[in-house]
């Protein structure tokens, strides 16, 4: 009885209010948290209804119940929550359910490189999709892709396929268990006659993209025998890969919203997504090696181009 | 020994002392800091080459990872050339995590310790050390990568790590070894030589300072040598300035004082020049009066004697007609007469020999002279002066040559006047007369019991004119010139007179005279 009248009663007010949890950090984090917070806000303030947020810091040894309880007391059922300490307020916030077991508190998590996993929200890592449309843009000769990929990066690799079918590109994939086995397939890809219509996509991968072990074989391989190399990882553009992504925080902050808001409206969907707000950085050294020019207007669209 | 050394040290000069010392401890103090110097900046090198060494071994670590990764030899030999280029890395091994090796190189296997690979530890550290090789080890770690530390915080982030095998990097120590014996080289030889340098600028320093001190000290040298006053140089220190300054003072004062005492010494001795003048002439006029005095009493006394004995003479051939004549009471008068012109004829006599030895004109005639008889002339002579008083004549000859070379005439008033001195003098006693000659002295004495003489009179009777006093002189008639002829007569002959006495017991005259052996 109590939980439908609460459920009756804080009906109305709990649609209009959302909780943002974050962690306290140093800059250049507590920046890119204050970015998402504005995006979100603002995305709010741009919705139909007032929607009003409560900032709340989050500590690495917090109280889930306690959080609980201000929740409850505040009336507030939707929860966005940001970093590792946030994404762990997620996963404690979703073992409350109401008396019907339907989950109590609507909760995504952003600024954190996850796979699905019984959270709703946005990962850092880039849609496939979006990587293929900058690959298009930056390298358009390119017509196959060739990835290695571990049990973590396999659903990825589900967007991926369904992306380069949709760009019209080939798609050369390997699941690997071991960097060993990674690395011998960028080996044979090297060894088997690739050329400027070749392309190696580094995603966020434990097993397959390792800086220090596999990212200098590849670059270096690459180089020599001019194949595009774009990451899913935003520094190997610095590096020497010809493109990587960066996260739109404000627009990722937006998407948050967004998804809450649709959370709201569907308490059960496990509502998860690559990143999609996304800012393009261009290697310009590695793109004149690879013999690819771009026009002024094409540079503008790079947010970030290097050497800087 | 110490003593000796202490005492070489103490007498060393200033200058000496202070170079030895300041050199010393210089030298020592370069040297002991070189040293010092050395054994830090070893210390400090065999550090960094630890360090260096270990980074080399977690680098070479870090390298292998690829090779272990892949099982693969060939992705390890970059590593391991890489790491063998460092020229003191003599050889690395790769092991997996059950203790096989991997890869090694060729040096490697020579030296390999022993060890088990499961029992190694994950941090880089030195692992084994010989006399001449380290063995480093360091664990071989896969670390997952992470999402870009510009994106998110790390610190959240929970990293997982894979170990995958081992490495181990030898060391040579030879390298650091000739490079720490170069810096002992190199810092004691630089010590000695700055300490070389230092000894020879506080050589010339000390040099410049002391020369001031060895010129006044010179200049004082010269001023005892010489006598005169030079004065010092003021330079140098501030001390050496003051010390200089004292001694020019002290120079002057001494100047002054010895002109002053010098012309004061000028004054006295000409004044002693004239006193001694006067006293010449003082005693050259005494003098010729004296033998004035002397020629005088020689020609009066000769004069005086001429008409005595004419008076003598006459008196005697007159007396011998009264006695011709009987005429005894004018005979008994002459007679008196008579012997009171001898008395004064004797009286001349002594005179005339006084004044010839006072004049110089006193001779001595030696010829051979029985003695003997010489002795029992004066007895002769005395005896009736001895029975007078009463006294006892004794004559004592001892070891006596028979025949002397002497001056008879002289030698026998000696005797008389002597013997009749202690007749005069003595009154029922003993007189003694003992005589005696060796090779080369004839020696006499004549004692007496008679009255003696006070001993600060004795001095005094051999003079001119001289008794031991006036009322004696009363009691014992004479002139008072027998003494005095007697000595003047010994020492004409070359010997000399004493006299001893007792004051009421008697007087002992002791003469010792030299013998000629022949004429």
């Amino acid at each position: 009885m109590g939980g439908f009248a609460f459920a009756e009663n804080s009906e109305k007010d709990s649609n209009n209010k959302i909780a943002i949890f974050y962690p306290e950090a140093k800059e250049p984090y507590h920046s890119i948290y204050q970015e998402i917070i504005a995006g979100s806000v603002k995305a709010a303030s741009e919705y139909e209804q007032a929607i009003s947020y409560e900032k709340f810091i989050i500590t690495k040894k917090f109280d889930s119940e306690q959080i609980v309880q201000t929740l409850k007391q505040k009336k507030i059922h939707k929860v966005i929550v940001l970093g590792r300490s946030g994404w762990k307020l997620a996963k404690e916030l979703s073992k409350f359910v109401n008396e019907d077991s339907t989950k109590i508190f609507q909760v995504v998590s952003g600024a954190l490189p996850i796979s699905p996993n019984g959270v709703s929200g946005v990962s850092l890592i880039t849609d496939p999709a979006y990587l293929f449309g900058y690959l298009n843009q930056v390298a358009s000769n390119v017509k196959q892709v060739h990835v290695a990929y571990s049990k973590r990066s396999a659903w990825l690799i589900e967007l991926a396929k369904s992306a380069a079918l949709e760009k019209g590109l080939k798609l050369n994939l390997k699941y690997v268990t071991n960097t060993a086995q990674a690395i011998a397939f960028y080996q044979q890809i090297f060894d088997s006659g690739v050329s400027n219509e070749d392309a190696i996509w580094l995603p966020l991968d434990h097993i397959s993209s390792h800086d220090k072990i596999t990212l200098p074989l590849i670059l270096e391989q690459a180089w020599a025998k001019e194949v595009v190399v774009f990451s899913s990882k935003p520094s190997h553009a610095k590096r020497g890969a010809l493109f990587s992504t960066y996260p739109d925080n404000f627009a990722l902050g937006q998407h948050l919203f967004t998804m809450v808001q649709e959370l709201e409206l569907q308490p059960e969907q496990k509502n998860f997504a690559a990143l999609k707000s996304t800012l393009l950085a261009v290697n310009l050294r590695t793109a004149a090696h690879l013999g690819l020019k771009y026009s002024s207007k094409q540079q503008q669209q790079f947010k970030l181009t290097f050497p800087q | 020994m110490r003593s000796s050394q202490s005492k070489k040290i103490t007498h060393a000069s200033f200058k000496r002392q202070l170079l030895s010392i300041l050199v010393i401890s210089t030298m020592l103090l370069t040297i002991i800091t070189s040293i010092l110097t050395a054994w830090q900046t070893s210390q400090t090198l065999k550090e960094t080459t630890i360090n260096n060494s270990l980074q080399i071994t977690s680098n070479f670590a870090e390298q292998t990872v690829l090779a272990l990764l892949t099982g693969s030899k060939e992705n390890g030999q970059e590593a391991i050339d890489r790491a063998l280029g460092f020229t003191s890395v003599v050889g690395v091994a790769v092991y997996k995590t059950n203790g096989e090796v991997l890869i090694q190189s060729t040096k490697m296997s020579l030296q390999k310790p022993s060890f088990k690979a499961e029992l190694l530890p994950n941090k880089t550290q030195l692992f084994f050390e010989t006399e001449n090789i380290w063995t480093y080890s360091a664990a071989v770690t896969y670390i997952e990568d992470s999402y870009d530390k510009d994106m998110i915080n790390l610190d959240d982030e929970v990293i997982k790590e894979q170990k995958l095998g081992y490495v181990l990097v030898q060391y040579n120590k030879e390298a650091l070894h000739q490079i720490q014996r170069s810096i002992f080289i190199n810092n004691i030889t630089t010590g000695a030589l700055v300490a070389f340098v230092l000894a020879l600028l506080i050589h010339l320093v000390i040099n410049h300072l002391t020369k001031p001190l060895l010129a006044l000290s010179q200049t004082m040298a010269t001023a005892r040598d010489s006598g005169l006053y030079p004065k010092a140089l003021v330079n140098g220190s501030l001390e050496i300035r003051q010390m200089a300054q004292t001694y020019n003072q002290m120079m002057a004062t001494l100047e002054q004082q010895n002109t002053a005492l010098e012309k004061s010494h000028n004054t006295l001795e000409s004044e002693v020049e004239i006193r001694t003048q006067e006293l010449v002439v003082a005693r050259d006029g005494a003098l010729t009066a004296s033998r004035h005095k002397s020629e005088f009493l020689a020609n009066i006394s000769h004069e005086l004697r001429t008409p005595l004995q004419a008076i003598i003479g006459y008196n005697d051939l007159v007396r011998e007609d009264l006695e011709l004549e009987c005429m005894d009471a004018q005979v008994e008068d002459l007679n008196k007469s008579i012997r009171s012109a001898n008395n004064l004829l004797a009286l001349i006599n002594n005179i005339l020999d006084l004044s010839k030895i006072e004049a110089g004109r006193m001779d001595l005639y030696v010829k051979a002279v029985n003695i003997k008889n010489l002795i029992n002339e004066a007895k002769e002579t005395v005896l009736p002066m001895a029975s007078t008083n009463d006294n006892e004549l004794k004559v004592n000859i001892g070891e006596l040559s028979s025949i002397l070379y002497i001056d008879r005439q002289k030698l026998l008033q000696i005797f008389l006047n002597l013997l009749s001195n202690a007749c005069k003098f003595t009154h029922n006693g003993v007189i003694t007369f003992d005589i005696h000659n060796d090779k080369n002295f004839l020696y006499y004495s004549v004692s007496d019991t008679g009255v003696g003489i006070e001993k600060n009179k004795l001095d005094y009777i051999f003079e001119q004119f001289t008794q031991v006093d006036g009322s004696q002189t009363r009691k014992f008639e004479g002139t008072g010139l027998g003494m005095a002829i007697t000595q003047n007569f010994c020492q004409l002959m070359g010997g000399t007179i004493n006299v001893e006495s007792e004051l009421g017991i008697g007087s002992v005259f002791k003469v010792k005279q030299p013998l000629q052996t022949e004429i």
